[in-house]
């Protein structure tokens, strides 16, 4: 891994006046419940199993009868001094280990939560003082839930919505076109929502958090759980909108490829603080610009210096090499001296082993 | 001016609100016709179940209590009148808030770019949740045209002044004991509708001719006699001036006291969240 830091990689082009989202120094504790284990327990008869099995472990009657009188929570930093902004237009994703506080932001930017310390803005507004304002322009989307009326026909949300949100005729009938046609509604905009699929559902909620033509719209997992055409159709959609209409986009997923392919810039958080702020290009530079290369021969295996070999079948050679360790020029070198090589390819290492590498480092540290 | 119209066009948009609620409700009852036979038949069922133990009794010993027959139909009927027009009234859990808070399904609600009270009262069920305000009329009218007494002028008025006094308290119970579910959403997720349900099963006593260490905690501590039996004595002129104010009195108090509450428990919510989440939309 290269020696470049983790944090503040900032790419300068973002414009920072006026942000669609802006967040400064925010901090947001839990308190959880806590159980203390205790070796064995109060129970005589499990005694000789227990023992036997060693180190196992349980809450004991006493251990039960004590949190009675005195309880333990434990105080958990979700979010620790996090500060981004993001300006209008822009598609960035938020990524972190499990855990590390993304949908707490997504709950604080929708004003879900209160932060413990801190200010949040979305489109200037406070979430939480102006909620019912913000509202009107903001779109949430959580991939585990869903804001449709489950028992009602999808078209029948879309109506619910217009009146709720009180959306002028030619807006939602605009709009309702558009998610129509780009979503392929057409079959299950009459269908009822608990009849729809994975797949359906989060096009049918897609669409009716656009009714409303939202200038910003944070998404928490969209892709869970889809199918890849389901998958394929959101991400371009999303895609669509930013590009053609400029709505501002902030997207969580465990899917690090999804998020490379919709978004330009990315901010990672782990531990509860911003890693890194930046693009994804300069997440493999910090990883040490890892690149996979694949080489077609007669059969004979290559020997590459400063290469790893990651597997073979029939003739071909899958290789990974650190590009800042040794640069394109000598690699090229290398494979024109190597015999019976009868092609090559090569492409960047996947973005989902960049993450596991940072990850793995975040955890060491 | 201005202000005219701003209250005029507010009055229009909640009325708009009631509209899609109500005409969700009557799509949701006519989508089958299967489904809706088997709808009204339970309601028909439900509501002769909740009052047909106490009106048999009435019956077969010609009155309870120091009430007679009719009398007593009177207070059946004022009570599914309550409970009929809050059922209708909260759709969406609004009568049992402490589901909505302890699903997690309040997150739903912030999004929505409405204030939660208007959230909360437009949700309205008036095709499959109207049955037992339909019937408490319906009973109310049989109940009136076999009374032997003469009523004054004002006592229509009376008798909706006393009705929304009476909802007041259920609500207010409903809301006041909802706020412990902010801070143990688990174990208080269904307190609202065992609070209210007991309530509603206990109102349909004639608490006449009872002693006063049973009276009195059924005015107070647990208020099911001020959800029927008290108001129709008020209602029958069986009551002192003074007594004929102390459910509107008792409602006040108790509303203040559940909003303090209820304030204070979303103030923790919002603050430490609520780590649970029941899936199937934020209207189950």
């Amino acid at each position: 891994m290269s020696k470049k830091g983790l944090t503040d990689i900032v790419p300068e082009d973002i414009a920072r006046e006026n942000p669609a989202v802006n967040a400064e120094s925010v901090t947001k504790s839990f308190t959880r419940w806590q159980r203390k284990e205790t070796p064995g327990g109060s129970d005589k008869e499990n005694d000789s199993e227990k023992e036997a099995q060693g180190s196992r472990k349980g809450i004991s009657w006493k251990e039960s009868i004590r949190t009675i009188f005195r309880q333990e929570k434990k105080t958990v930093t979700a979010l620790d001094g996090v500060s981004f902004q993001v300006g209008k237009g822009e598609f960035v994703a938020y990524a972190g280990p499990n855990g590390a506080g993304k949908s707490t932001t997504m709950k604080l930017l929708s004003g879900m939560l209160q932060p413990t310390s801190g200010t949040l803005s979305v489109l200037g507004m406070s979430p939480v003082r102006d909620r019912i304002a913000l509202m009107k322009r903001l779109g949430v989307l959580f991939g585990n839930r869903t804001e449709l009326w489950w028992d009602h026909p999808v078209i029948q949300s879309f109506e619910w919505k217009k009146v709720v949100w009180d959306i002028p005729d030619e807006v939602y009938q605009r709009n309702l076109d558009m998610v129509t046609e780009l979503l392929d509604m057409g079959e299950i905009r009459n269908t009822f929502a608990r009849e729809l699929s994975l797949g359906q559902r989060m096009r049918a909620d897609l669409g009716l958090m656009l009714l409303h033509s939202p200038e910003v719209i944070l998404l928490d997992e969209p892709t869970l759980g889809l199918d890849v055409v389901a998958k394929r159709q959101m991400i371009d959609f999303l895609k669509r909108i930013n590009q053609e209409e400029g709505v501002t986009i902030l997207v969580t997923s465990h899917d690090m490829d999804d998020l490379e392919e919709m978004a330009r810039r990315i901010l990672m958080i782990s531990g509860g603080k911003l890693v890194y702020d930046g693009s994804f290009d300069g997440l493999r530079e910090i990883t040490g610009n890892l690149t996979h290369f694949t080489v077609i021969t007669d059969g004979r295996q290559p020997e590459l210096a400063g290469c790893r070999l990651l597997g073979e079948q029939n003739g071909v050679f899958e290789f990974e090499v650190d590009l800042s360790q040794l640069p394109i020029r000598e690699l090229l070198g290398k494979l024109s001296k190597a015999e019976g090589i009868m092609d090559m390819e090569i492409k960047k290492a996947p973005i989902e082993l960049v993450i596991a590498q940072l990850y793995q480092t975040w955890k060491s540290t | 001016m201005k202000r005219k119209t701003k209250i005029f066009r507010g009055i229009r948009r909640y009325f708009q609100l009631l509209g899609i609620y109500a005409r969700m409700d009557l799509a949701s009852l006519t989508r089958d016709a299967k489904f809706m036979a088997i709808v009204i038949t339970a309601d028909i069922v439900s509501n002769i179940s909740s009052i047909i133990g106490i009106f048999l009794l009435a019956w077969k010993f010609g009155g309870i209590g120091g009430m007679d027959w009719f009398e007593v139909l009177f207070m059946l009927a004022y009570g599914n009148i309550v409970m009929g027009f809050l059922n209708m009234m909260g759709g969406c859990n609004a009568l049992f808030p402490s589901r909505i808070i302890g699903r997690g399904q309040w997150e739903h609600m912030f999004i929505i770019p409405l204030p939660y009270g208007v959230q909360l009262t437009v949700g309205i069920f008036p095709f499959t949740g109207s049955s037992s305000l339909l019937s408490g009329i319906g009973m109310l009218w049989v109940a009136m045209r076999h009374l032997e007494t003469t009523l004054p002028w004002w006592w229509p008025g009376m008798l909706v002044f006393q009705l929304i006094a009476s909802m007041v308290v259920v609500t207010a119970a409903s809301y006041l004991f909802s706020s412990l579910a902010f801070y143990a959403p688990v174990q208080c997720e269904e307190i609202a509708s065992t609070v209210v349900y007991s309530m509603e099963h206990t109102k349909s006593f004639p608490l006449s001719g009872m002693p006063v260490y049973i009276r009195y905690p059924l005015l107070t501590i647990f208020p099911a006699g001020l959800m029927a039996w008290f108001p129709t004595m008020i209602l029958l002129g069986k009551t002192t001036a003074f007594e004929n104010f102390y459910p509107a009195i008792f409602a006040l108090l108790l509303s203040l006291a559940a909003a303090h509450f209820f304030r204070k428990g979303f103030r923790y919510y919002v603050k430490k969240g609520i780590n649970r989440y029941s899936a199937g939309g934020h209207r189950s």
